[in-house]
């Protein structure tokens, strides 16, 4: 037999290490900020923090806020303190975009490939409150604290579930958080790990900006910036074959956006009502 | 008390699964990433048993962990971090089945890694793949097994604490599981 099991097993068990520490960071980065209340000394047997975590312990939730904040963090600035910064100190640039991302009530943006596409609106995301998507697929969400809906143009109908946890956006926004931040979203390692291949000023719907070529494993980024706020209003990833692999283009910041927006009339929809169920 | 890294990596046991778990829940977040070094590559074991997709499997990963995290106050006994995380993972996994991330994977998809699709089929490891074959034909149990003693350092004492059964039962199922891939293996030797 070709196979010895006590080599090949520990080798199959190999691959679920890949990428692990990459993956840490970003789960570390995307944890939620909840505080634990743990009032008892500092040192504890099994059996004491068992019973600690039976009565005494209570949690200070602010998932939605730090989730919320992750997105936009991810989504508009993300790339600005990799590449755009003209400080000379990224843990200064990178104190700046955070500052600056707090200041953000409302994004939009198109996310697509070569074989799909979603857009995405975001409102009040400090309070992770509305969020619209529309999948090219014809599949429209609405979700806020109260409720989650989803209506397929395809069947016409409109399913409508309590809001418990958070939306499924915060999943959307933390992946697209990869396309900026290929390593770790707080880290400044990747720092090192990209090249900057070009930039020039360019003019990019009325507005005075710079176009940088950057290089990451392999891949081509192409952003364009503000020069004046911290945003990134496109960003472009090209594979090694030159092949567009993604497109990002943020449409509107900080505009007011109706609440019909984060809507989904049921009138004319067959419509499932799944809450408190 | 603060973790050094170093003294976790590669799933090194020094500091107990209680300890960390204790730690995270007073806000040390780096104690959480010591349970993620431990546990993560079993989580994504698993999960891979699922989707057969390693990115897929490293996406229900994170989410694995997200949810243990939110719900850590509700483990009961902090000890028994594995195995309530394995249990977690299951959960996931049959969400995963169930469609419930169908969408939010229409959208991580939408991003093919076009050159790690083209390794992957390029690879020309038949060895590994006839393994993988195998692996996919024991039951959910036998698989679990296996992932648990691999991926905790061949730990039976580990492993027997994260399945919940007796250290027989552990290698019953270590053998049932080794006999059928060897057979499997074997067979496809032949062929």
């Amino acid at each position: 037999m070709n196979v010895s099991l006590n080599n090949d097993l520990p080798d199959y068990y190999k691959e679920f290490g890949q990428n692990h520490q990459y993956l840490r960071e970003r789960l570390l980065g995307t944890l939620p900020e909840v505080q634990w209340k743990v009032e008892r000394a500092e040192t504890a047997s099994r059996g004491e923090i068992a019973s600690l975590l039976f009565s005494g312990v209570r949690l200070r939730s602010s998932l939605r806020t730090a989730l919320a904040a992750a997105a936009v963090l991810a989504i508009a600035f993300g790339i600005f303190v990799h590449f755009g910064s003209e400080c000379d100190n990224p843990q200064a640039a990178w104190a700046a975009a955070i500052e600056n991302a707090g200041q953000v009530q409302s994004v939009h943006f198109r996310f697509s490939t070569g074989n799909s596409s979603v857009e995405m609106w975001c409102r009040h995301p400090q309070e992770f409150r509305d969020f619209r998507v529309e999948y090219s697929n014809g599949i429209v969400t609405t979700n806020n604290y109260e409720k989650h809906c989803y209506y397929s143009k395809k069947t016409n109908l409109l399913s409508i579930r309590s809001a418990n946890g958070p939306p499924l956006e915060k999943y959307l926004l933390g992946e697209l958080g990869k396309l900026f931040i290929e390593k770790s979203p707080f880290s400044g390692d990747l720092i090192s790990e990209s090249k900057i291949l070009h930039s020039e000023k360019i003019t990019y719907k009325g507005e005075q900006c710079l176009k940088i070529i950057a290089e990451m494993k392999g891949d081509r980024f192409e952003y364009i910036l503000d020069k004046k706020d911290p945003l990134i209003f496109e960003v472009k990833r090209y594979g090694p074959s030159g092949k567009v692999r993604s497109h990002v283009e943020v449409l509107d910041v900080d505009r007011n956006m109706p609440d019909s927006l984060f809507i989904i009339v049921p009138q004319g929809k067959k419509v499932a009502d799944r809450r408190g169920k | 008390m603060s973790f050094d890294e170093s003294r976790l990596e590669g799933g090194s046991l020094t500091v107990a699964d209680a300890t960390l778990v204790l730690e995270t829940l007073k806000g040390d977040k780096t104690a959480f990433s010591g349970l993620y070094d431990r546990y993560a590559r079993l989580v994504r074991a698993i999960c891979n048993d699922t989707t057969r997709d390693l990115g897929q499997a490293q996406d229900l990963g994170q989410e694995v962990f997200l949810r243990a995290y939110s719900k850590l106050d509700k483990l009961n006994d902090p000890d028994r971090f594995g195995a309530w995380l394995v249990s977690i993972t299951r959960n996931v996994c049959r969400e995963y089945r169930r469609g419930k991330f169908r969408d939010r994977h229409v959208l991580v998809g939408l991003a093919p890694d076009e050159d790690e699709q083209a390794t992957e089929k390029d690879s020309p490891d038949e060895r590994l793949l006839d393994l993988k074959e195998a692996l996919n034909k024991l039951s959910e149990k036998e698989r679990l097994a296996l992932h648990v003693y691999y991926l905790q350092e061949q730990d039976a004492e580990q492993a027997q604490k994260i399945l919940n059964i007796s250290r027989s039962g552990l290698y019953r199922l270590l053998a049932k599981a080794r006999e059928k891939i060897e057979r499997h293996l074997t067979q496809s030797d032949k062929t």
